[in-house]
């Protein structure tokens, strides 16, 4: 009998990222505008752009998470955490626990306590810069075990938001707002035992919503909220992303031209400041136009731009001049024919190559890398151009290609 | 500096194909590779792969990244095994990605003699000869 070729792709189940992907292409389809839906990230801003006024409902955001994670164990809307009968979810937790659902307080400021086995140290100097960005209407509630010891003494022992207390002191303020669950130590209990078990559970909580349970704010985060809270550094940098034809994306979904995920090179490459004008922001535009013009179709090296930026700065400092269009003709052109796109003019932390490979090759240490591409491209300049343009003194030597 | 190669490949027994594989491998062990996937197949078919470019590690890992960038929503699943398969395609679009890469974005990327054009295992070990007796290491 002949042999035959059957297809087998689709007879057997999905695999738990086939399945994952199929949830998210149903949860996308939902949308005309198209947004990242990653493990890492959904990018919120974008997905906003499909809803009026730019509010998302929570609950749609709640979808999106389901189609990443897979459906949760527990219904939707099962459980109210208000009703007692309902707070025992966790049929691991006795009926008699003292750790239930936190009740909302504003309670007298003296009653506040610290049991310094749960907390970290309090810095007066952080208690002073968190002073000035208070804000009354926007305080964020500390939280505390209200502990009630069998003589009746009340303490709230603040485990979470301990410096924001203090700076509610220094305003004068009576009581403060406070999350908190409560401890009742009896007469009948082991008074050890029960602060023991107390300082256990505060303690870890602590560490989770001060370490692991914590999403540090990145660069990229911060960025956008100064963009969109218009912080003046920030919404003249995006303007001068704008005007480029560029974008601060994530940095795994920064693939398209123009795009930009390194936003400390960025800040830095904008803080240099034209002393003829007195001003900031020259330098970055210029490396990002030369970056686009030579390279338009690449996303932005933002090594490369950074230094780019530097060559301006201090070739300006030093001769006092400001380098025409025609200097950016010729260096791009000398790039491209020696290393091709603009990745492998630097290399990369994972790639050693280009001019960050050159030093590495020559001086066996790695060194500030922006200074050393900087070096490099006014050496590779001096090495292959018409010299018609004289540039700074790079601030380190080494043979380039 | 590293040699690669970029290449392109089908799956064997197709004719008139509209899946295509992206994929790279250092020069010294693109016989390797080729002997994984013939492993697959069995002895009915020969793996080869359509169309190859050479060129530095660094040149070969983003003109890779970039054609799958270029063909993200026609990359079905992020699946091991399925990531670098690009559907409906022809093998010209593929191509004409791979040319606009060069000329567009810069990318160093050497066609080697059409000889080994396909690549299968027994000219893998020609091809490094060439690739060392030119000396194209860019």
């Amino acid at each position: 009998m002949a042999q035959t070729v059957a297809f087998t792709l689709n007879s057997k189940p999905l695999s738990t990222k086939q399945a994952q992907e199929q949830r998210i292409r149903k949860f996308l389809s939902n949308y005309k505008k198209s947004f990242d839906i990653t493990e890492s990230y959904i990018d919120l801003r974008s997905m906003s752009d499909n809803h009026y006024l730019g509010i998302i409902p929570s609950r749609e955001i709640g979808e999106g998470i389901d189609a990443i994670l897979g459906p949760s164990s527990i219904p939707r809307l099962s459980i109210d955490p208000r009703s007692p009968s309902d707070c025992q979810i966790d049929p691991t937790v006795s009926a008699v626990s003292p750790y239930n659902i936190p009740k909302f307080a504003w309670i007298p400021i003296d009653l506040a306590a610290i049991l310094a086995k749960f907390q970290r140290d309090v810095s007066a100097l952080h208690i002073a810069d968190i002073a000035k960005l208070f804000k009354e209407d926007t305080i964020i509630v500390p939280c505390a075990v209200k502990l009630t010891l069998p003589d009746g003494t009340v303490w709230f022992l603040v485990w979470d938001g301990h410096h924001t207390l203090r700076v509610c002191e220094r305003k004068g303020w009576t009581h403060v707002p406070m999350w908190y669950t409560e401890v009742n130590i009896t007469a009948e209990d082991n008074l050890e035992e029960s602060l023991k078990a107390l300082i256990q559970k505060a303690g870890e909580r602590f560490l989770i919503i001060n370490g692991s349970g914590k999403k540090a704010l990145t660069q990229f985060d911060k960025h956008l909220i100064r963009v969109d809270t218009f912080d003046p550094t920030a919404v003249a940098i995006d303007a001068i992303l704008k005007a480029n034809g560029c974008k601060v994306k994530h940095a795994a979904s920064a693939k398209a031209p123009g795009d930009i995920s390194h936003v400390l090179n960025l800040y830095k490459a904008y803080e240099l400041v034209q002393s003829s004008s007195d001003s900031k922001g020259i330098y970055l535009n210029r490396a990002l136009k030369f970056h686009r013009s030579t390279w338009p179709k690449e996303k932005i090296n933002s090594v490369l731009m950074r230094s780019l930026a530097m060559v301006y700065y201090f070739t300006e400092e030093q001769t006092g001049v400001y380098l025409p269009s025609s200097f950016d003709l010729e260096l791009g052109r000398i790039l491209k024919t020696i290393y091709g796109f603009a990745g492998a003019v630097t290399g990369t932390e994972k790639e050693e190559a280009g001019l960050r490979k050159a030093y590495k090759d020559f001086a066996n240490v790695n060194s500030d890398i922006p200074v050393v591409v900087a070096a490099g491209l006014i050496l590779t300049y001096n090495k292959h151009s018409s010299n018609e343009h004289k540039l700074a003194q790079p601030a380190i030597t080494f043979p380039v290609q | 500096m590293s040699n690669y190669v970029l290449y392109v490949k089908k799956c064997p027994g197709i004719t008139n194909p509209k899946d295509f594989k992206i994929g790279i491998a250092g020069l010294d062990s693109v016989r390797n590779r080729l002997a994984s996937y013939q492993n697959g197949v069995g002895p009915v078919w020969q793996e080869q792969f359509e169309r190859i470019f050479l060129g530095q590690r660094m040149h070969v890992k983003e003109a890779e990244a970039q054609i799958k960038f270029r063909f993200k929503d026609q990359i079905g699943s992020a699946e091991a095994g399925f990531s670098e398969w690009i559907s409906n395609v022809q093998m010209n679009n593929v191509l004409d990605v791979i040319q606009e890469l060069r000329e567009e974005y810069f990318i160093k990327l050497v066609d080697p003699p059409q000889e080994f054009q396909p690549l299968t295992m027994a000219k893998c070990q020609d091809l490094s000869n060439w690739w060392n007796v030119q000396g194209l290491k860019i």
